[in-house]
C-alpha cells in the first residue's frame, strides 16, 4: 500500500494551478517518491516476466502503475509524478543495460500510453472509474485497455525500429507490446484502484466469517492456480484444465466485493504466467511467443468477463439497495402521514395491503380475499364501497370513497381510499392498486366540532328567547287569559235562571280555539328551547318565515316596527333545519328592530322577502331602515357587538349556521340607510335528501 | 247597585277582548269594545265616563301613548291595564303616567271585577265632585266683596271682632254678612265651610270612600273566586 500517501497528497493538494510551491507539500512528494519506488519494482516484475529473446515483457507493470496513480490523483499533479517517474525508469533501464537513447524512447511512450488512458477516462466519465458500474467498466475497458495500449504501441515499436536494438519486426513488436500493455492495465490498474477505493479499514469491517470465506477462497485459488498452471499436463486435459479455476473466480464474484475479486484476478494471472515462463501449465505452445500470447489472450478475456460480471452485480445491488432506501423512506412517509397502499390483485382476487404500526418504521404486508374484506366494511358504508369499485371498474369516477371499517372488537376506522385501474397489453383489467388514508381522527374532531357548534348555536338560541321571553309570554298569556275569562263567563251564564245556550256554546267554541292557539305556541316554543337533533330536510321557507313572524308578532308590535312581507310563490324548497333557520330569521329580525329602536316610531319599518336566488337556491332578505352597519365584516365576527346587552355572538353562530347548511349569510350597507341580510340556500335536491342527510348524520359515531 | 258608565275595553286580540266583555257583562256592567287606540278616540268614548281597560302592545299608538293623551284631559276616566307584560319598568312607567291599575295576563274576574267597580266607583265620584264643585263656584261667585272678605278672614281664624276691626265695621253688620254669606253659599256649620274652601282651593274633596270588595257573583258560582282578592290600593282621592 505504497501509494496511498499518493492519493492522499493527490486529493488534499491545492486548488490553485498557480500556486506550484504548494505543489510540493510533502503528501505529494512522498507519494511521487512512492510511485517511483513501486515503478522500479514494476520494470523488475517485468522483466522477470520477460521472454528472453524478444525485448518485451509477457506483463509489464510500469505503464498500469503509472495510469492507475494518474487516475488518483489531480491532474495538477501530473508532472510531478511524471519528473519523478523519469529518474527510476532511466536509471533501472540503463542498469538493465538498455541504451539511453532506447531507454528514453520507452519513457516517452511508456508516459504516452498512461497519459493517453488518463485523460481519455477523465474526458469520458469525469472522475475515476468505479467497478461496480458497467458504465465505468465500459469506459475503462475501452480507454486504459484498448485505445491508449494500440496508440503507445504504435510509437513504442516505432521507436524500436529507429534505435534498432532488439528488432524484431515492427507488427510482432507492436502487437506483444499491445498484449502485454493491455494484460497489466487490466489486471493491475482495477486492483490498485479498488483497494485506494475501499481502503484496507473494509478488509478488516466485515463480518468474520465473511472474511474467513475469503481467506478459504484466496488459499482454494492459490492451490488450483498452482495445480493447474504450475504442472505439466498431457495436451488432451490442458485444453480443458485451464477453466479449472472459473468457478473459484465465480464464487469470488458472486459473494464478495471488487477488491477480493480484483484480488483473486491477479493471483490467477500471476500463476499462469510465471507458469507458461517456467515451461509448465496447460499454455505449453511450439515456441514461448505463441505460449505467450495465449496465456494473454487467455488472461484478457477471462478478466475483462469477470469485470464486466461484477460490475453487472454491482449495479444489481446498488438498485436493490435504492429500491430498498426508497421503500424505507416510502414506508417512513406513508406512516407519518397515517397512509398505506394497496393492491388488489384480479387473478387471485386478493387484496394486498400495507398497513403502518406506532413505533415501526418499516411497513406489514397483509394479503386476504377480497370478499372477507367487503364484510369488514361497515353495513352503512358497504352499497357506498360496491358503487366505487363498479364505478372504477367501468373507467368512471375518481376511485374515490370514503368508508368506516370494523375490527373484531367492534371499532370502527375511517378509511379514505383512492384506487386506479391497471390494464394488462390487451386493455383487460389486471389489478388495481390505490393509497388509503385513516381519517378516523380528523372524523372524530369534525364530529367534535360540529357537536360544539350545535352547542353554541343552542346556548344562542336560548339567550335569544330570552331576550325575547316578553314577547313570546304575552304571545301565550293572550289565549289564556281569554280561555280563562271565557271559562267563567260560561259558568256565570249557566248559574243564571234562565242560561242562553247559544251564548254558552259560543264561548265553549272559543275557550277550543283559544286552547289550539295557546297550543301551536308552545308548539313551535318547544322546538326552539329544545336542544333536539339537527335534521336537515326539505323545508318550505314561506312556511319557516310566517312561524317566525307569529311568534314575534307582538315583539313586533312592542317595537312599534312596521313589517312588509313579500314571499315569492311557487319557490323550491331547500335543505335545511328548521329550528335552526328559525333561530337565525328571529336573530336577524330582533337585531333589526333593536338597531331601530333610537328610530322614531313612525319610520321603523323592516321588509322580509322571499325570492330565487338562481342556481337552484333561494334567497331570503332581510331590510330595515335602521342606522346601517359601519363595518359590514366586523359583525360576523365572534364577540363583536353594537348592543349594550348582546355578547355578540349571534350573527357569528348564524353564519356558522347557514354555512354549514351550504349557505351564505351576506350582509349590506342600504342607501339612504338601512342594512339588508340576505341568506342564501341551496335547494334541496331530491325529497330523500332528508333521509340520506339523517343516515349521515347517524353514521357519524365514531367509537 | 247599578253603576254609571261605560267599561271600555281596548285590546287588539279580539278573543281576548271579547271574552273580557262577556265576563263584565255577566258581572252587571255595560262593556263596550275597541280594536285599537284610534277606535276609542274616534267614538269619543271618553266623555261618557266609565273606565277603560287597556292593553298596551296594539297596532298603532300603544296603550301608554293612550293613556298619556287621556290623563291630561279634564275628566279623564281611570285607566286599568290588562296587559301580557309583566315587567317592573314599564308597570312603574304607567302607574306614574297615572293609570288606575295593572293586571297582567292572564287575569280572572274576580281581580278584574273589584277593580272595575272600584274604577266606576271613582270616576262616578270625581263627577259627583266635579258637579258639586261646579255648583259651589256659582254660588261663590254671587258673594260681594265684604262676603269673601269675611270667608277668607274666617278661613284664617279671624274673630268676629277682628274681622270688624279689619273691614272697619261694626260687629253686628259682620254678623250679618256673615249669615247672608252661608246662606248664599246655602252652608250652615263651620266644618262645612272648611270643606267648601278647600273644596274651591283644591278641586279636591275632604271624604273618604270606603274599601268596597262586596260583589257577589251570581249564586253557584262564587268557588270560582271565592277567596277574597288582595284589592289594589285605590289611588282615587
Amino acid at each position: 500500500m505504497l501509494m496511498s500517501s499518493v492519493a492522499v497528497g493527490g486529493s488534499k493538494a491545492p486548488r490553485s494551478w498557480r500556486s506550484w510551491p504548494q505543489l510540493f507539500t510533502w503528501n505529494n512528494v512522498l507519494g511521487s517518491l512512492a510511485l517511483a519506488a513501486a515503478y522500479l519494482l514494476g520494470v523488475w516484475v517485468g522483466i522477470a516476466l520477460t521472454f528472453e529473446p524478444i525485448a518485451v515483457s509477457t506483463l509489464w507493470p510500469p505503464n498500469a502503475l503509472v495510469l492507475a496513480a494518474l487516475l488518483l490523483t489531480r491532474p495538477r499533479v501530473w508532472p510531478l509524478l511524471i519528473a519523478t517517474v523519469f529518474p527510476a525508469h532511466l536509471a533501472a533501464e540503463i542498469f538493465l543495460g538498455v541504451p539511453l537513447d532506447m531507454a528514453l524512447c520507452w519513457f516517452a511512450s511508456n508516459v504516452a500510453e498512461a497519459l493517453i488512458g488518463a485523460a481519455l477516462i477523465l474526458r469520458l466519465l469525469g472522475r475515476m472509474p468505479r467497478f461496480d458500474r458497467v458504465r465505468d467498466l465500459s469506459v475503462f475497458l475501452f480507454a486504459g485497455v484498448v485505445a491508449a495500449p494500440i496508440l503507445s504501441s504504435f510509437l513504442d515499436a516505432y521507436f524500436v525500429y529507429l534505435i534498432g536494438w532488439r528488432y524484431t519486426g515492427y507488427w510482432e513488436l507492436w502487437r506483444v507490446r499491445l498484449f502485454s500493455n493491455a494484460l497489466a492495465t487490466l489486471t493491475l490498474v482495477p486492483l490498485v484502484l479498488i483497494w485506494f477505493q475501499t481502503g484496507t479499514a473494509q478488509l478488516w469491517r466485515g463480518k468474520a466469517w465473511k472474511k474467513l470465506e475469503a481467506a478459504a477462497l484466496l488459499a482454494s485459488i492459490c492451490i488450483v492456480s498452482v495445480l493447474v498452471f504450475q504442472r505439466s499436463h498431457a495436451p488432451e486435459t490442458a485444453a480443458v484444465l485451464m477453466y479449472a479455476p472459473l468457478p473459484l473466480l465465480m464464487w469470488a464474484v458472486i459473494r464478495h466485493e471488487p477488491n477480493v475479486v480484483a484480488l483473486c484476478v491477479s493471483i490467477v494471472a500471476l500463476f499462469a504466467i510465471t507458469g507458461v515462463l517456467d515451461g509448465r501449465g496447460p499454455f505449453i505452445a511450439r515456441s514461448t511467443v505463441d505460449a505467450a500470447m495465449a496465456v494473454q489472450m487467455f488472461l484478457i478475456i477471462a478478466e475483462s468477463s469477470l469485470l464486466l460480471l461484477t460490475a453487472s452485480l454491482g449495479e444489481l445491488r446498488h438498485a436493490r439497495s435504492a429500491a430498498r432506501r426508497q421503500e424505507e423512506s416510502l414506508d417512513l412517509a406513508l406512516g407519518a402521514a397515517r397512509m398505506g397502499t394497496w393492491e388488489w390483485d384480479f387473478a387471485s382476487n386478493r387484496l394486498s395491503w400495507r398497513i403502518g404500526r406506532a413505533g415501526r418504521s418499516r411497513l406489514r404486508t397483509r394479503t386476504v380475499p377480497v370478499a372477507q374484506m367487503l364484510t369488514r366494511v361497515h353495513a352503512d358504508d358497504r352499497a357506498g364501497v360496491q358503487r366505487a369499485i363498479d364505478e372504477a371498474l367501468a373507467g368512471s369516477g375518481d376511485g374515490e370513497v370514503e368508508c368506516r371499517f370494523v375490527n373484531r372488537r367492534g371499532a370502527s376506522q375511517w378509511i379514505t381510499s383512492r384506487g386506479k385501474l391497471l390494464l394488462d397489453r390487451f386493455g383487460n383489467p389486471r389489478r388495481m392498486i390505490g393509497v388509503y388514508l385513516d381519517t378516523t381522527e380528523r372524523k372524530t374532531q369534525e364530529l367534535q366540532m360540529r357537536t360544539h357548534r350545535e352547542q353554541l348555536a343552542y346556548l344562542s338560541r336560548l339567550s335569544l328567547m330570552g331576550e325575547l321571553s316578553g314577547a313570546l309570554a304575552h304571545e301565550l298569556n293572550q289565549p289564556l287569559a281569554a280561555i280563562l275569562l271565557n271559562a267563567q263567563a260560561a259558568c256565570v251564564q249557566i248559574a243564571a235562571p234562565n242560561p242562553n245556550l247559544r251564548d254558552i256554546t259560543e264561548m265553549l267554541r272559543d275557550i277550543v280555539a283559544d286552547d289550539q292557539r295557546a297550543g301551536e305556541v308552545i308548539h313551535r316554543l318547544r322546538a326552539l328551547f329544545l336542544k333536539g337533533v339537527v335534521q336537515v330536510r326539505p323545508l318550505a321557507v314561506n312556511e319557516c318565515i310566517r312561524e317566525v313572524l307569529a311568534l314575534e308578532r307582538s315583539y313586533l308590535l312592542v317595537a312599534k316596527v312596521k313589517t312588509h312581507v313579500q314571499l315569492a310563490d311557487n319557490l323550491p324548497r331547500v335543505a335545511a333545519d328548521r329550528v335552526q333557520l328559525q333561530q337565525v330569521l328571529l336573530n336577524l329580525i330582533v337585531n333589526a328592530c333593536e338597531a331601530m329602536s333610537a328610530d322614531e316610531p313612525h319610520e321603523r319599518r323592516l321588509w322580509i322577502e322571499s325570492m330565487p336566488g338562481g342556481h337552484g337556491k333561494v334567497d331570503i332578505v332581510i331590510r330595515d331602515s335602521g342606522p346601517g352597519i359601519d363595518d359590514v365584516d366586523a359583525i360576523f365576527e365572534p364577540f363583536f357587538s353594537t348592543k349594550s346587552t348582546g355578547i355578540g355572538l349571534g350573527l357569528a353562530v348564524s353564519r356558522s349556521i347557514i354555512s354549514a347548511h351550504g349557505g351564505r349569510l351576506r350582509a349590506s350597507r342600504n342607501q339612504p340607510r338601512g342594512a339588508t341580510f340576505r341568506i342564501t340556500l341551496p335547494m334541496a335536491a331530491e325529497d330523500d335528501q332528508g333521509e340520506t342527510q339523517s343516515a349521515a348524520a347517524r353514521g357519524d359515531q365514531v367509537s | 247597585m247599578a253603576y254609571k258608565g261605560s267599561v271600555h275595553v281596548v285590546d287588539d286580540d279580539e278573543s281576548f277582548r271579547t271574552s273580557m266583555m262577556r265576563v263584565l257583562a255577566s258581572a252587571g256592567f255595560r262593556p263596550l269594545g275597541y280594536g285599537c287606540a284610534g277606535e276609542f278616540l274616534l267614538a269619543q268614548a271618553d266623555e261618557t265616563g266609565g273606565c277603560i281597560l287597556l292593553d298596551i302592545a296594539m297596532p298603532g299608538p300603544s296603550g301608554i301613548d293612550l293613556l298619556k293623551a287621556l290623563v291630561s284631559r279634564e275628566l279623564s276616566p281611570p285607566v286599568i291595564f290588562v296587559t301580557g307584560r309583566d315587567d317592573v319598568y314599564t308597570s312603574v312607567d304607567v302607574m306614574k303616567s297615572g293609570a288606575f291599575d295593572y293586571l297582567v295576563k292572564p287575569v280572572g274576574a274576580e281581580r278584574i271585577v273589584p277593580v272595575v267597580r272600584r274604577a266606576l266607583q271613582v270616576d262616578a265620584q270625581r263627577r259627583t265632585d266635579r258637579s258639586e264643585l261646579d255648583a259651589l263656584r256659582r254660588r261663590f261667585d254671587t258673594l260681594t266683596r265684604s262676603e269673601r272678605a269675611i270667608f277668607h278672614g274666617i278661613m284664617h281664624n279671624r274673630l268676629n271682632k277682628q274681622l270688624a276691626a279689619d273691614l272697619g265695621a261694626c260687629e253686628r253688620t259682620i254678623k250679618a254678612q256673615r249669615a247672608r254669606m252661608m246662606r248664599k253659599l246655602q252652608l250652615t256649620t263651620l266644618p262645612e265651610l272648611v270643606c267648601a274652601a278647600r273644596l274651591l282651593e283644591t278641586g279636591k274633596r275632604m271624604t273618604h270612600v270606603a274599601h268596597d270588595d262586596d260583589w257577589t257573583p251570581a249564586a253557584g258560582c262564587a268557588p270560582l273566586w271565592s277567596q277574597t282578592s288582595q284589592g289594589t290600593v285605590s289611588s282615587g282621592l
